[in-house]
């Protein structure tokens, strides 16, 4: 009997460690051991309410602007009834502050606590007023030239580039590449552009290692003081060769837009006679023809003047593949880089042999356009004497078809001269806020 | 005094049997609760490597995404119940014809030396590549190291 | 003597019984706990796994809009956008849990119900060119170790129904509700597609401190005077809720059954992303005509609106015809631009009576909700995860339900 009572005692002991372990072993409850992921929801939550910039817009008002009422009921819409949740503002500080995020005293709450098992997430907002400062380095900066002529001459006419005047296109130019060098002249007519090829300054500029761009398509301006011998000499390819030599003599960058480069010479003042047009209509122009471009490549090289007339420009006729050539991928690189997106594929019927870098001593340092087979559809040319290391004048040549699109003058010369861009830090004073959205669960088990 | 005898003969095996048997339950009892803890600890931590490899993939295929490289941190403990764990990886063929041209990364975890192991897959798309490579939990640069080559092919591999 | 040997033996035999029942006690306890760190790491998984389907777009990346593409990895991002932004041509490829697939008999193909008339709006696909459950779970591998069930639904609910009340003319009562209160105050823009204006009217309403407000077409300030007694006229609704950056859209399309019957758009080729097979199928109700129905004509017109960002649509396509089961015109099929968002209005009559039926391409231009996986009732142990999403510029909440397939039970 007494081992009986003895196992019932057993019993009553090992029960009663039994119920004092389940004391103990307290499982939690289900929302512990299965939680949402609220700091996923809330970081999602606030950017839904960032779409269109909509919350960035608001941090930034007055604590008493209507718009945050607004913000605080998509707040709650947006979040299911059982979720309880606190938005906070900081002001993000930079400088020299003891301490990176300050409350800035903007808080909106639909419940006094959020108790212990809540997360949270940050979203860091801009303002809109802060303005992404892109500074560019100027070509010249840290060598020599940084002057930029833009041949903007009102008594000039152009030639294949239809849809434009060179005023127009020479006010695009200034708009984009200004930035990029350290003076930017407008040549405004043909006595300005007789006066910088006599090495004078028009604005106190430097005029030796100078990039000109042509604006006037396959015409080129002339002063009054070269409408003569011997400038006129062989239609005026003579000019042509002149103008090669004051390149070289300067180390001029000679910019061709498009077409065929120096095929016409123009000055309305002095081409008045009923004949002095291109054959097309255009007054004011007299026709140079190919020997234009020979003579100044010939000049450039500073080989003796001779008067030759063979077209030396191939299109499609020359290789089909002309009809469509594409941007290098130097180009495209750089397209990126500078924000400047032109049309990747054109058309080139006035591209360049690849021989005249033999003929003439001229190295090709940027591709615009990837060559096609003996072709060059759009390159840098920088002329080099040989045995020499210093460059001696630079021909820029776009052989394409009309219109003209400038965009990729800008790009080719930018490609060749790389300069760099400096971007402005992002956090700038007063213009970031963090946005801190923290939430809870509410109720259940 | 048979009874006596049969009493004894009965009770005293019984009760000595017990002296062995109760430890043995005792123990068989938490090895089970101790062994199924320490997989889904390893289980656990499996999974969230196979899911971080599987982002990690798919956030370097985007189009927008250049060549370069990319290091994975990886949130997971370097130890569960004191002791470190290493992971392996195989690219298996796909067997199932609704996978269609996929590839399937099965990843091989074992507890220090316990012998404990879990598997996880990761399915992945054809331009993955995975080289050979083992995780080790305690190393201080366990990390997902991601290629992303010109050709669009992404090979990834545990470092550290 | 022999009595303390039975007492000795009956205190052995119930002191072993007692040991075995708190054995199995502790054991249970123990079986309990193991099972909690199962469900929490189901957590993790699902966590994991919503982020996984989420932010990647699948493979290849535009299997959205091109059904001839073969499904390699399961994803629902938009590839045009990063972070939490679905694709809303990905979202209408997945086969539809929420509703019964409806069976054609014209065509004798099943079609995946995600909308089957809900406000006059539908959208059936075809469903060999949806991605079905299974073929999910394989390329997320998780086939045959858990069960999921993604809800992709609004988070601003916008109701629109017909004042009953006002019979002289059409008044609309919109209702804007968010998850957890009205949307008070919020700025609502519409669109009036009626079939007696060529362009939709558009204009732009407030709604009060109950996410309330009506609209009277009465011909007063601005807004036509339309009257739908006896079916005389049919119009197609779109309203755009939008408050601190949280938009919601809804939509309600005057859909009847005519005495010729009605029509109803099923999606019979998904196509390649740049054009897709709809049928005009000519309807009874839900029914397909019979011999004891009119075999009257129903006339229709059909017009595809391209929605560009801007809440402005812009005709694209517009056919007209007629169905007739008199003929055994049974379906017209209409081929419509798949590369963009957009919805087809279809407008059907015969006689004096006229109707309107809506069939978004794109979930999200109308509002539609998609479930698509298995039903988690009765499973032992169901996980949730809940992210904010965006389809378009709509704001959706993306719910996945997860659970395992695995047992529970515990050796020991």
């Amino acid at each position: 009997m007494m081992r009986t009572i003895e196992v019932l005692l057993v019993i009553i002991i090992i029960l009663g460690a039994s119920m004092i372990a389940s004391f103990f072993a307290v499982l939690p409850s289900p929302r512990e051991v299965s939680p949402l992921n609220l700091r996923r929801l809330a970081f999602t939550t606030l950017q839904v309410l960032d779409l269109n910039y909509s919350l960035s817009r608001i941090v930034f008002m007055s604590p008493n602007d209507p718009a945050w009422n607004e913000l605080q009921i998509a707040l709650s819409a947006c979040l299911p009834p059982n979720i309880i949740y606190n938005l906070t503002v900081y002001e993000v500080q930079s400088g020299n502050a003891t301490e990176l995020y300050k409350y800035m005293n903007i808080s909106i709450s639909n419940a006094e606590s959020l108790g212990i098992a809540s997360d949270a997430a940050s979203y860091l907002v801009a303002s809109s007023n802060v303005t992404f400062h892109v500074i560019p380095e100027k070509i010249g900066e840290r060598g020599v030239g940084g002057t930029l002529y833009v041949l903007n001459c009102s008594d000039a006419r152009g030639w294949w580039i239809t849809g434009y005047t060179a005023q127009s296109l020479a006010q695009d130019l200034y708009n984009l590449l200004s930035p990029y060098f350290k003076t930017t002249v407008m040549v405004q007519n043909t006595t300005d552009f007789g006066k910088i090829l006599n090495n004078n300054t028009l604005q106190g500029e430097v005029v030796q290692n100078a990039v000109v761009i042509n604006t006037f398509g396959e015409a080129i301006p002339i002063p009054t003081e070269y409408c003569k011998q011997p400038y006129s000499n062989g239609n005026y390819a003579n000019y042509s060769y002149f103008l090669g030599q004051q390149v070289r003599r300067y180390n001029w960058t000679w910019a061709s837009i498009v077409g065929y480069p120096f095929y016409y010479v123009s000055n309305t003042g002095n081409f008045t006679g009923s004949d002095d047009q291109n054959t097309y209509g255009i007054y004011g122009m007299k026709q140079v023809g190919p020997a234009g471009l020979n003579a100044f490549l010939g000049g450039l090289d500073n080989q003796g003047y001779t008067y030759n007339n063979n077209g030396i420009t191939g299109g499609p006729n020359d290789d089909p593949r002309l009809a469509s050539v594409s941007l290098s991928s130097d180009a495209i690189y750089y397209c990126n880089y500078y924000g400047i997106y032109p049309s990747r594929y054109q058309t080139s019927t006035r591209a360049l042999p690849s021989s005249i870098n033999t003929t003439y001593h001229l190295r090709v340092t940027t591709y615009v356009f990837n060559p096609v087979g003996n072709w060059i559809p759009g390159a840098m040319y920088r002329h080099v004497f040989q045995g020499a290391s210093n460059i001696t004048g630079s021909l820029f040549a776009l052989g394409l078809t009309r219109t003209p699109d400038i965009r990729l003058t800008a790009l080719g010369l930018l490609c060749d001269y790389k300069p760099r861009l400096y971007r402005s830090e992002y956090t700038a004073a007063n213009t970031s806020r963090l946005v801190v959205l923290q939430l809870g669960l509410l109720g259940g088990v | 005094m048979a009874h006596i005898t049969i009493e004894y003969i009965i009770m005293v095996p019984v009760l000595i049997l017990q002296i062995f048997l109760f430890p043995l339950t005792a123990s068989l009892l938490m090895n089970v609760w101790v062994d199924s803890r320490r997989t889904l600890a390893l289980r656990e931590a499996a999974s969230h490597i196979g899911s971080t490899i599987q982002q990690v993939y798919f956030s370097l295929n985007h189009i927008t995404v250049p060549a370069g490289t990319v290091t994975q941190k990886l949130g997971v403990p370097p130890f569960i119940e004191n002791r470190p764990y290493t992971g392996n990886a195989t690219l298996k063929p796909v067997l199932d014809p609704a996978l269609n041209s996929s590839k399937v990364l099965e990843i091989t975890f074992r507890l220090g030396t316990i012998g404990t192991a879990v598997t996880t897959s990761v399915v992945l798309g054809q331009n993955f590549e995975w080289r050979e490579s083992t995780f080790v939990s305690n190393s201080t640069n366990a990390c997902i190291l991601a290629e992303k080559f010109v050709n669009g092919t992404i090979r990834l591999y545990f470092g550290g | 003597m022999a009595g303390s040997t039975i007492d000795h033996l009956i205190s052995v035999i119930v002191f072993l019984g007692a040991l075995l029942v708190f054995i199995s006690l502790f054991n249970q306890m123990i079986q309990t706990a193991i099972l909690y760190q199962r469900h929490r790491y189901l957590a993790t998984k699902c966590s994991d796994l919503l982020d996984n389907i989420l932010l990647n777009p699948g493979i290849p990346a535009d299997w959205g809009k091109n059904s001839t593409r073969t499904l390699c990895g399961f994803g629902l991002q938009d590839p045009e956008f990063t972070q939490y932004r679905l694709s809303p041509f990905s979202l209408m490829r997945l086969l539809s849990s929420s509703g019964e697939k409806v069976y054609y008999s014209r065509t004798g193909e099943w079609y995946s119900n995600v909308s089957w008339g809900i406000g006059g709006g539908y959208f059936l696909l075809q469903e060999s060119e949806c991605i079905n459950y299974s073929l999910a779970s394989k390329l997320l591998g998780i086939n045959g170790t858990y069960g999921f069930q993604l809800a992709i639904t609004p988070t601003v609910n916008v109701s629109i129904v017909e004042d009953k009340n006002v019979a002289s003319y059409l008044r609309l009562n919109i209702t804007v509700m968010g998850q957890g209160s009205p949307l008070a105050g919020a700025s609502v823009d519409y669109l009036m597609f009626w079939m007696d204006s060529s362009e939709p009217v558009r204009n732009s309403t407030r709604t009060d401190s109950l996410g309330f407000a009506y609209l009277d077409f009465n011909g007063a300030n601005g807004l036509p005077r339309i009257e739908v007694s006896q079916n005389k006229t049919a119009y197609m609704f779109i309203a755009k809720a939008s408050l601190g950056g949280l938009h919601g859209i809804g939509y309600l399309s005057r859909e009847i059954v005519t005495k010729a019957g009605n029509i109803i758009p099923f999606v019979e080729n998904y196509g390649n992303g740049t054009v897709g097979t709809v049928l005009l199928a000519h309807k009874w109700g839900k029914n397909d005509p019979g011999p004891g129905d009119s075999q009257a004509a129903l006339f229709f017109n059909a017009t595809f609106y391209v929605l560009p960002d801007s809440f402005s649509p812009i005709k694209n396509v517009t056919v007209e015809g007629h169905v007739t089961y008199g003929e055994r015109l049974d379906y017209y099929p209409l081929q419509i631009p798949t590369s963009q968002v957009g919805y087809l209005v279809v407008t059907y009559w015969t006689g004096r009576e006229y109707g309107m039926v809506v069939m978004p391409w794109g979930i999200g231009t109308i509002g539609f909700s998609v479930v698509f996986g298995g039903d988690p009732s009765g499973q032992e142990w169901v996980v949730t995860d809940v992210r904010q999403v965006l389809v378009g510029d709509i704001a959706y909440q993306a719910r996945l339900a997860l659970w395992s397939l695995e047992g529970y039970g515990v050796v020991g």
